[in-house]
C-alpha cells in the first residue's frame, strides 16, 4: 500500500448551507489503484463531498489536489476533464434524448462506449430514447459512458442499490478491472457486505468530519457501524425481542390471481392480522406495481382483492385508506410536501374528505401531531419545511402520517433505502410494534437481510408469480436469493 | 422504432393532414386558385409562423416566453419608424440591425432569467409590459412605413409568392437544421428534458438558456420585420402583442412541442400557423362573425393540448 | 408546538417587512412629489383603487397556490360585470345570480379540465380567455344585447363611502377634502369597496389558514401526488380553487364595472397581468405550495401606489408601461434574492 502514490487528496474541506455545516474539516485521500469506500450515516456529509468532487458545488474552504496539483472544479464538465467521472443512483442521462444524442452531449466516443457496454455483456439500441430504458440498464449505460472517458477516478454513488445481483456483480468486476489498470474508484454503498468484499480501504464520515479510515476486510462491519454511529446507541443486528410466532390470526387481505402491466401475472398471497409479511424480488419484477395496486394508486387488470373476506375495488388511494390500507412509497419525495411543515405533512390525511374541508380543530390536530412526533422520535429541529429534514426523518414523517391516521395494513416499499443504520433500526422496531398491536405490514425490501430481521414470513416474486412462500426460519439470504432467481427452495 | 418516436411522427402526420384538409377546403371556397391566392396564404401565416418557431425553441428548452409578442411588436415599431423614407441599401442594413436588436433583447431576457432564478413566466410577463412601453414610446401612434423595394423583398410583388415563402423556409434551413445538429441543439433538448441531468452531463444550463432566448428573439425580430414589410406600418398595442404571444404558444403546442419541454421541432409549429390561419378565413367566407374564429381557435388549442396530454398519459401508463 | 409557529412566522414576517418597506418608500416618494398624497383622502383613495385588483389577485393567489394560474380571469371578471349590467333589467337578484352561475361554470370548466383531464393550466385558461372574448363579442349583438349601464345600487357599493359625510361639513368647505376635519376625512375614506375588500380578504385568509380546504390547496400545489396518496381527490381541490378564483374575479369585475359606470368588453383586460404580478410580488411561488394572501394584499397596494405615483408624474402611457414592467421585474428579483437567503 505504501508504494502507491496519492491520486486525490482533500484537506480540511468545509462546506456550509446557510447556518448548517455539511462538511467541517473533512480530510480524505485516495491512492491510485485503490478502491476506496466512503461511508457515513445520512447527513454525515457524503453527498456534499461527492458533489464537491464532481464539480456540482464548490466548498467554502479547504483544498483539493489531484496528482499533487491543487484543483477546484467549476462544473461537472470541468471535473470530467480532470479525469473524475461520477455515476449516480439516478442516471444522469437526458430522458427525452436518444442514447446517441446523450453520448454526443458529453462528447463520448460511440465506438468506445459500445465496447465498454459489450464488455459488460450488455447492448442497447443507440436510437432508443433514455426514458424508455429500464433503470438498471440505464445505470449500466451511464457507467459505460463514464468508463469511455478513461477516468482516473471513478465515483460510484449508491449505484448498486436496488440493482439486480447479476448487474451488481458486473459493477464489482468493473471496479476490480479499473483497479488492475491502476485507476482508482470511490465506492459509496449502504451494503456493508459489498464493501468488505471489494474495497481496499474505507473512510467513515460523521457530522462532516472523517472519523476513521482503515483497511476494509471481512469483519470490519462492526468497526464501520461503530464509527458511523459514534457514541449513539449501539445497534444490534439481532431480532428485536418480540418473537416471531406465526399467529394463526384471521386473514386481513387476500390477493387472488392478480395480473397487471408487463410483470404481474396470476399473483396470489394472503396476509394475516398482526403479521409482517416480507416481499423479496429482483429489481423490475413488478413489486412496485403490486404495492401501487394494493394502495389504490394503480389499477389491476384481472384478479381480485379481498379485505376481511370481502371483495373490494380500489380505484383511488382513498378507497384503500378507507379499507385501512396505508402506503409508504419507495420514493419519499412522492409522499411528502417538501415546502410545508412537519405538522402539515403529518396531518394531511385528516382533510381527505370534502366533509373535512371546514374549520380545522387545532387542538385535536396538535395532539395528534405531537403524539406522532414523540412516538416516532422525529427530529423536529427543521420543522418549517420537511425538505430540510434528513432522509431518515423524512421517512419517519411518511410513516408517521399513517400513525396519526390509523391503519390496519401498512404497505412499506423499501422504507430503509438510503437511510442510516440508526434510523433503520428505529423503523424496524416501529414495524414490529405495529405487528404487536395486531396490525399487518407488507414489507418490500431490497436488502434481503432485513427480511430475517423484521418479518414473520416472506413471499418471493419471480416472473410475476409468488415463487416461494417461506416461513421465517427458511428466510436465509441464500434461500431468498435463490427463489428470487427462480430456483426452487427445498422446504 | 419506439413508441414515442412513432407517436411524434403520427402527430406531425395529423398536423400535415389537417393543414391539407383545411387548405383544400379554403381553396374550394375561392373562385380560382393561383399565385395571387398562394401569396395571400403565405403572407397570412408568415409573421405568426416565425413567432411560433421562436416560441417553440424556447419551450423545447424548458421555458416559455410571454414577451415574444412584445418583442415582435417592438421590432415592428422600430422598423416602421426608422425604415421609412430610406434607400433600399439603408433598409437592408437597418433590417439586419433590428434583427440583432431582437436577438439582444432575447438574450437580455434569458440573462435575467438565468441570473435571477425567477420563473420564466414571471420575467417574461414583466418584460412584456416593458417592451410594449418602449414600442409605444418609439411609435406613439400606429403608422410609419418602409422602403417599397424592401417591402417587395419581403412580400413579393403581386402575385409573386416566392419571396415570402423563402422568408418562411430559409430560417428553418439556415437556423433550425444547424441548431438541431449542433451541441447547442442537443443542450436545448437536454435542459428542457431534465435540467439536473443536463448539468451533470456538462451542459452550461444558464448560458444555453440565454442563447435559446437570443434565438427566440431572432425569430421574434424576423416576425416583427416581416410584419412591417407586409403591412407597411406598425401597431404599438399591448393587445396585439398579447394575441401574438397567445398564438405563438398555441402554434408551438399545436405543432407538437410539449409544454413540459424537451420534445418537438420547428416544422410542426410552421404548419400549425397555417391551420390557425385557415380557420378564421374559412369561417369568414361563410359570412360568420369573425368572433367565432376566436372561439374556435381557443377551443382548438384546448382540444389539441388535451388530446396530446391524454395520448401521453396512455403511453406512460403502459410503461 | 409553540416553536413551530415562531419559525414559520419569522420567515414570513421577514419578507412581509421588506414588502412593507417598499410600500413605505413608494408612499414617501409619491408624497414628496405631491404633498396631497400624504393626506388621508389620498391614502383612502389608494385603498379604494386597490379593492378591485385585490379581489382579482385573491382569486389568482388561490389558483397559484395549487400550482395553477388563471389567464381567463380578466374575461371572467368582465363577463360577470357585463351579465350583471345587461340583465339588471330583470332585477338585481336575478342578474347577480346569473353572474355567479357564470363564474361557477367557467371556473368549474377550467378546474375540471386541469384537475380531471390533466390540462396545462396556462394553455387551458389562455384558450378559455380566447373563447370568452369570442363569446362576449358575439353576445353583445345577440343574447346579451341591451344597456350595459351598471345598476345604481352596485355603483354605490363600488364607489360610495359607507357613511355619507356630505352633510357634515359646510358647503363652502366640502369642495376641498383637505380642509375637512380629520375624523370626517377618516370616515369618508371608509368606502364600500374598501370594506368589501377587507371583508373578502378576511374570508380568504380564513379559508387558506384555518380550514381543511386551505391545507389541501397548499398540499396539492406542493405535491399533488403526495396529496393523492394521502387519499385526497386532487381534482376536487383544483376545481374548487378555480371556482373560488372565478367567483372572486367576478366580484372584482362587478366592482370595476361599478367604478366605471358602464361595462365595456375591455373592462378588466388591463388587470390580468397586475393580478399575477401582485401575487408574485407578494411571494407566492408560481409553482404552488408556498405563499399567502397577506403578501398578495401588500403586492396589490404596492402596484396601486405605483400607478398613482406614475399618474402623479403625469407620465405617458408608454412610460407607465415601461416603469411598471421594470418595477414588477425588480421586485420579483429582490424577492427571489430575499427568499433565497432565508
Amino acid at each position: 500500500m505504501s508504494g502507491q502514490s496519492s491520486l486525490l487528496k482533500i484537506e480540511s474541506l468545509e462546506k456550509s448551507y446557510g447556518p448548517v455545516l455539511a462538511l467541517k474539516n473533512a480530510n480524505f485521500e485516495v491512492l491510485s489503484g485503490e478502491i476506496h469506500a466512503l461511508l457515513g450515516a445520512n447527513g454525515a456529509g457524503k453527498s456534499t463531498l461527492v458533489k464537491i468532487l464532481t464539480g456540482v458545488i464548490s466548498g467554502n474552504s479547504g483544498s483539493i489536489s489531484l496528482n499533487g496539483k491543487p484543483v477546484g472544479f467549476s462544473s461537472p464538465d470541468d471535473a470530467r476533464k480532470n479525469g473524475i467521472a461520477p455515476v449516480f443512483q439516478d442516471p444522469a442521462l437526458i430522458p427525452d434524448l436518444s442514447i446517441q444524442r446523450n453520448l454526443a452531449l458529453t462528447g463520448t466516443d460511440e465506438k468506445r462506449f459500445i465496447t465498454e457496454l459489450s464488455a459488460m455483456g450488455l447492448n442497447v439500441n443507440l436510437n432508443e430514447v433514455a426514458v424508455n430504458i429500464e433503470l438498471p440498464l440505464l445505470r449500466m449505460i451511464d457507467l459505460a459512458r463514464a468508463l469511455s472517458h478513461d477516468p482516473e477516478l471513478l465515483i460510484l454513488d449508491e449505484i448498486t442499490a436496488a440493482l439486480p445481483v447479476d448487474l451488481a456483480e458486473k459493477v464489482i468486476s468493473i471496479m476490480n478491472s479499473q483497479k488492475n489498470k491502476g485507476k482508482s474508484v470511490i465506492f459509496i454503498s449502504h451494503r456493508l457486505a459489498e464493501i468488505e468484499e471489494i474495497c481496499d480501504r474505507a473512510t467513515v464520515l460523521r457530522d462532516g468530519i472523517n472519523v476513521d479510515t482503515f483497511a476494509a476486510s471481512r469483519g470490519s462491519e462492526e468497526r464501520i457501524v461503530a464509527a458511523m454511529l459514534g457514541d449513539k446507541n449501539k445497534v444490534s443486528n439481532k431480532l428485536s425481542d418480540s418473537k416471531k410466532i406465526d399467529r394463526s390470526n384471521s386473514v386481513f387481505l387476500e390477493a387472488k390471481s392478480i395480473s397487471a402491466g408487463k410483470y404481474l401475472k396470476d399473483l396470489s398471497f394472503q396476509i394475516r392480522k398482526g403479521e409482517v409479511l416480507g416481499v423479496a424480488a429482483l429489481e423490475g419484477q413488478g413489486q412496485d406495481l403490486l404495492f401501487e395496486i394494493l394502495a389504490g394508486e394503480s389499477k389491476l387488470e384481472t384478479g381480485e382483492i379481498f379485505v376481511n373476506n370481502k371483495k373490494v375495488t380500489l380505484n383511488h388511494p382513498r378507497d384503500a385508506i378507507s379499507m385501512g390500507i396505508s402506503y409508504v412509497p419507495g420514493d419519499r419525495k412522492s409522499a411528502l410536501m417538501p415546502q410545508r411543515s412537519i405538522r402539515e405533512n403529518l396531518a394531511l390525511t385528516r382533510f381527505r374528505g370534502i366533509s373535512k374541508w371546514g374549520m380545522i380543530n387545532t387542538k385535536s390536530e396538535e395532539n395528534q401531531v405531537d403524539d406522532a412526533i414523540s412516538s416516532l422520535q422525529i427530529d423536529t429541529r427543521a420543522k418549517s419545511q420537511v425538505k430540510r429534514l434528513s432522509g431518515g426523518n423524512q421517512q419517519k414523517v411518511t410513516i408517521g402520517r399513517w400513525v396519526t391516521t390509523g391503519f390496519d395494513l401498512l404497505l412499506c416499499f423499501d422504507p430503509t433505502r438510503g437511510i442510516d443504520v440508526g434510523t433503520k433500526q428505529q423503523i424496524y422496531d416501529l414495524i414490529r410494534k405495529f405487528a404487536d398491536q395486531g396490525k399487518s405490514v407488507l414489507l418490500f425490501t431490497s436488502e434481503l437481510r432485513e427480511i430475517q430481521m423484521v418479518c414473520d414470513r416472506a413471499i418471493v416474486i419471480y416472473e410475476g408469480k409468488v415463487q416461494a412462500d417461506l416461513s421465517i426460519d427458511l428466510c436465509s439470504e441464500e434461500n431468498l436469493m435463490n427463489a428470487a432467481h427462480g430456483i426452487l427452495v427445498a422446504k | 422504432m419506439n413508441v414515442i418516436q412513432l407517436k411524434r411522427q403520427s402527430w406531425n402526420l395529423a398536423i400535415i393532414l389537417l393543414a391539407l384538409v383545411l387548405g383544400i377546403w379554403r381553396i374550394s371556397q375561392l373562385p380560382q386558385f393561383g399565385a395571387y391566392e398562394a401569396r395571400t396564404f403565405v403572407l397570412g401565416i408568415l409573421p405568426i409562423a416565425l413567432l411560433s418557431m421562436g416560441q417553440a425553441i424556447i419551450i423545447i428548452g424548458g421555458g416559455i416566453n410571454l414577451a415574444i409578442g412584445a418583442e415582435a411588436v417592438l421590432i415592428n415599431c422600430l422598423s416602421a419608424r426608422y425604415m421609412q423614407d430610406t434607400t433600399f441599401t439603408e433598409s437592408v442594413v437597418l433590417a439586419i440591425v433590428f434583427i440583432l436588436v431582437g436577438m439582444l433583447i432575447g438574450a437580455l431576457i434569458g440573462w435575467i432569467i438565468a441570473v435571477s432564478g425567477i420563473a420564466d413566466i414571471v420575467v417574461t410577463l414583466a418584460t412584456s409590459f416593458l417592451l410594449v412601453g418602449v414600442a409605444m414610446y418609439v411609435m406613439p401612434q400606429p403608422g410609419g412605413g418602409v422602403n417599397q423595394q424592401f417591402a417587395d423583398l419581403v412580400s413579393g410583388k403581386v402575385p409573386n409568392f416566392i419571396p415570402p415563402l423563402i422568408w418562411l423556409i430559409l430560417p428553418i434551413i439556415l437556423i433550425w437544421i444547424p441548431l438541431y445538429r449542433s451541441k447547442l441543439g442537443i443542450s436545448m433538448y437536454a435542459i428542457g428534458s431534465s435540467k439536473e441531468a443536463a448539468f451533470l452531463s456538462g451542459v452550461n444550463v444558464k448560458l444555453t438558456k440565454i442563447k435559446l432566448y437570443a434565438i427566440g428573439g431572432l425569430f421574434a425580430g424576423l416576425s416583427g420585420l416581416v410584419l412591417t414589410g407586409i403591412t407597411l406600418s406598425s401597431s404599438p398595442f399591448a393587445n396585439i402583442s398579447n394575441t401574438a404571444t397567445l398564438n405563438s404558444v398555441a402554434g408551438a403546442v399545436l405543432g407538437g412541442v410539449a409544454l413540459s419541454g424537451g420534445v418537438g421541432g420547428l416544422v410542426g409549429p410552421a404548419l400549425a400557423a397555417l391551420i390557425l390561419f385557415f380557420i378564421p378565413t374559412i369561417l369568414l367566407a361563410y359570412g360568420i362573425d369573425p368572433a367565432y374564429s376566436q372561439i374556435i381557435t381557443g377551443a382548438l388549442t384546448i382540444f389539441v393540448v388535451l388530446f396530446g396530454g391524454l395520448l401521453r398519459k396512455r403511453t406512460a401508463g403502459k410503461k | 408546538m409553540r416553536s413551530f409557529k415562531v419559525l414559520d412566522e419569522s420567515r414570513i414576517s421577514k419578507s412581509m417587512l421588506s414588502l412593507f418597506g417598499i410600500l413605505f418608500i413608494l408612499y414617501i416618494v409619491t408624497g414628496l412629489l405631491d404633498p396631497y398624497n400624504f393626506s388621508i383622502p389620498a391614502i383612502g383613495n389608494i385603498f379604494y383603487l386597490a379593492a378591485a385588483l385585490g379581489l382579482l389577485a385573491a382569486g389568482q393567489t388561490i389558483c397559484m397556490l395549487t400550482g395553477g394560474i388563471d389567464l381567463s380571469l380578466a374575461m371572467i371578471a368582465t363577463g360577470a360585470a357585463f351579465i350583471v349590467s345587461v340583465k339588471s333589467s330583470s332585477g338585481l337578484p336575478i342578474a347577480l345570480s346569473l353572474a355567479l352561475l357564470y363564474c361557477v361554470v367557467i371556473g368549474a370548466i377550467n378546474g375540471l379540465a386541469v384537475g380531471l383531464l390533466g390540462m396545462n393550466p396556462l394553455i387551458m385558461t389562455l384558450g378559455m380567455n380566447a373563447v370568452l372574448i369570442g363569446v362576449f363579442t358575439v353576445g353583445v349583438t345577440t343574447f346579451l344585447r341591451g344597456s350595459s349601464t351598471v345598476p345604481d345600487l352596485l355603483i354605490t357599493l363600488s364607489t360610495a363611502s359607507i357613511i355619507d359625510t356630505s352633510s357634515w361639513v359646510s358647503e363652502s368647505v366640502s369642495a376641498d377634502p383637505r380642509s375637512w376635519p380629520v375624523f370626517v376625512s377618516i370616515i369618508d375614506t371608509l368606502t364600500w369597496p374598501f370594506f368589501i375588500w377587507a371583508l373578502i380578504s378576511a374570508v380568504v385568509l380564513f379559508i387558506l389558514i384555518k380550514t381543511g380546504l386551505g391545507r389541501l390547496i397548499y398540499a396539492v400545489g406542493d405535491n399533488a401526488r403526495a396529496a393523492r396518496l394521502a387519499g385526497v381527490k386532487v381534482w376536487q381541490v383544483q376545481t374548487t380553487a378555480y371556482i373560488l378564483c372565478a367567483i372572486l374575479g367576478g366580484m372584482g369585475g362587478i366592482l370595476l364595472g361599478g367604478q366605471s359606470g358602464a361595462v365595456a368588453l375591455s373592462l378588466a383586460n388591463s388587470f390580468l397581468l397586475p393580478s399575477i404580478a401582485a401575487v408574485v410580488i407578494g411571494g407566492t411561488s408560481i409553482m404552488g405550495g408556498i405563499g399567502n394572501y397577506k403578501g398578495t394584499m401588500m403586492g396589490t397596494l404596492i402596484l396601486t401606489s405605483l400607478s398613482s405615483l406614475l399618474t402623479t408624474l403625469n407620465s405617458s402611457e408608454a412610460v407607465k408601461q415601461m416603469i411598471y414592467g421594470a418595477i414588477v421585474l425588480t421586485l420579483a428579483w429582490i424577492y427571489a434574492k430575499i427568499s433565497e437567503g432565508a
